[in-house]
């Protein structure tokens, strides 16, 4: 419990990207692997309650205003979403012929869904966390360095012309 | 006199029951897609619950942080070793991927272009969000497309991968 508002905090503070989650995985991580922790498990219903908290978190993003957007731009919502799931799976697949890990943890581990969601599916279906957590904080890191700059490269680009 | 919101009762009293039928019923994460459906489609209903405050979405990812921290061991390094090439490849695709969508968007159904490109690139939600109010995007078309994109990931995945592979 303290390794785990230790890590939320130091991983807040040092502003690292999902910092909240990044941080008690690692400090409890580390802990883990020096033999200092002896915990291999949390109680069931705190691993339930914190999957429902999740499902929350996520549901109370929705909101009515969705059902006012037209069909064909909630069409190509839709579209990107479709594409995430089946470049996941080739992605995935991918992983898997280049990696010794399993083909459930490859596709978990380069899905582009949340790091909170995949490392509760990663544990549920009992697949390597350890990987799948590694695989998505490389992602969310290298996208978040290199996105921004990218993004307003182009936009400093597109103001000057137009 | 503070009126009690009763909203809140109801995104508790939704998540319980949505929760333990995901899990009676066997649902892959059955706990989260559980009280995520029930929430969500009450929230399209007309629930008009807020979302959460920072300070509770905190909380959660701390927790879940730290369950999924007893899972690391001293092979750590190996590994990351082993999968960082791996990992720059998945990464590089994924970008290249989300530039190919955000030009379909923005051709076929006339989003502008940095609405598109941040709305697919497959970064955090709540940090793209921000870059997208820099680059002066639609914030809240790009905040629906990751939700969506994430939506659909724990809804089907899981079932794809407990059918194909489990």
């Amino acid at each position: 419990m303290i390794l785990v508002i230790v890590g939320g905090m130091l991983g807040t503070l040092l502003k690292i990207p999902a910092g909240a989650l990044v941080g008690p995985l690692f400090l409890v991580g580390s802990f883990k692997a020096a033999n200092i922790l002896n915990l291999n498990d949390v109680p069931q219903i705190v691993r339930w309650g914190s999957q429902a908290c999740l499902g929350m978190m996520l549901g109370l993003l929705f909101s009515r205003d969705i059902i006012a957007y037209s069909k064909k731009m909630l069409g190509g919502i839709l579209f990107v979403g479709v594409v995430s799931v089946l470049s996941a799976l080739l992605i995935g697949f991918v992983v898997y012929q280049l990696t010794d890990l399993s083909l459930i943890t490859a596709i978990i581990a380069t899905v582009p869904g949340g790091l909170p969601e995949m490392l509760t599916l990663a544990s549920s279906v009992e697949a390597n966390t350890q990987a799948v957590a590694m695989f998505q904080l490389m992602r969310i890191i290298v996208l978040m360095l290199v996105v921004p700059v990218f993004l307003r490269m182009i936009y400093k680009r597109f103001r000057s012309e137009g | 006199m503070i009126k009690p919101d009763f909203r809140v009762v109801k995104v508790f009293f939704l998540m319980a029951a949505g929760s333990a039928l995901g899990v009676y019923f066997q649902l892959p994460i059955g706990a989260v897609m559980g009280s995520f459906l029930t929430i969500a489609i009450a929230q399209m209903v007309g629930l008009g619950a807020k979302p959460l405050q920072v300070r509770s979405k905190r909380a959660i990812q701390m927790t879940i942080g730290g369950i999924a921290g007893l899972n690391i061991n001293s092979e750590l390094l190996n590994e990351l070793k082993a999968i960082f090439l791996p990992g720059l490849l998945a990464t590089l695709s994924h970008f290249i991927l989300a530039l190919i969508v955000a030009y379909w968007l923005q051709k076929v159904l006339k989003i502008d272009w940095f609405t598109a490109l941040c709305g697919s690139i497959p970064a955090g939600m709540s940090e793209i969000s921000i870059i997208a109010e820099d680059v002066d995007a639609d914030v809240q078309l790009v905040t629906l497309m990751h939700l969506f994109r994430v939506s659909m990931l724990v809804t089907f995945l899981p079932f794809i991968i407990s059918v194909l592979f489990l």
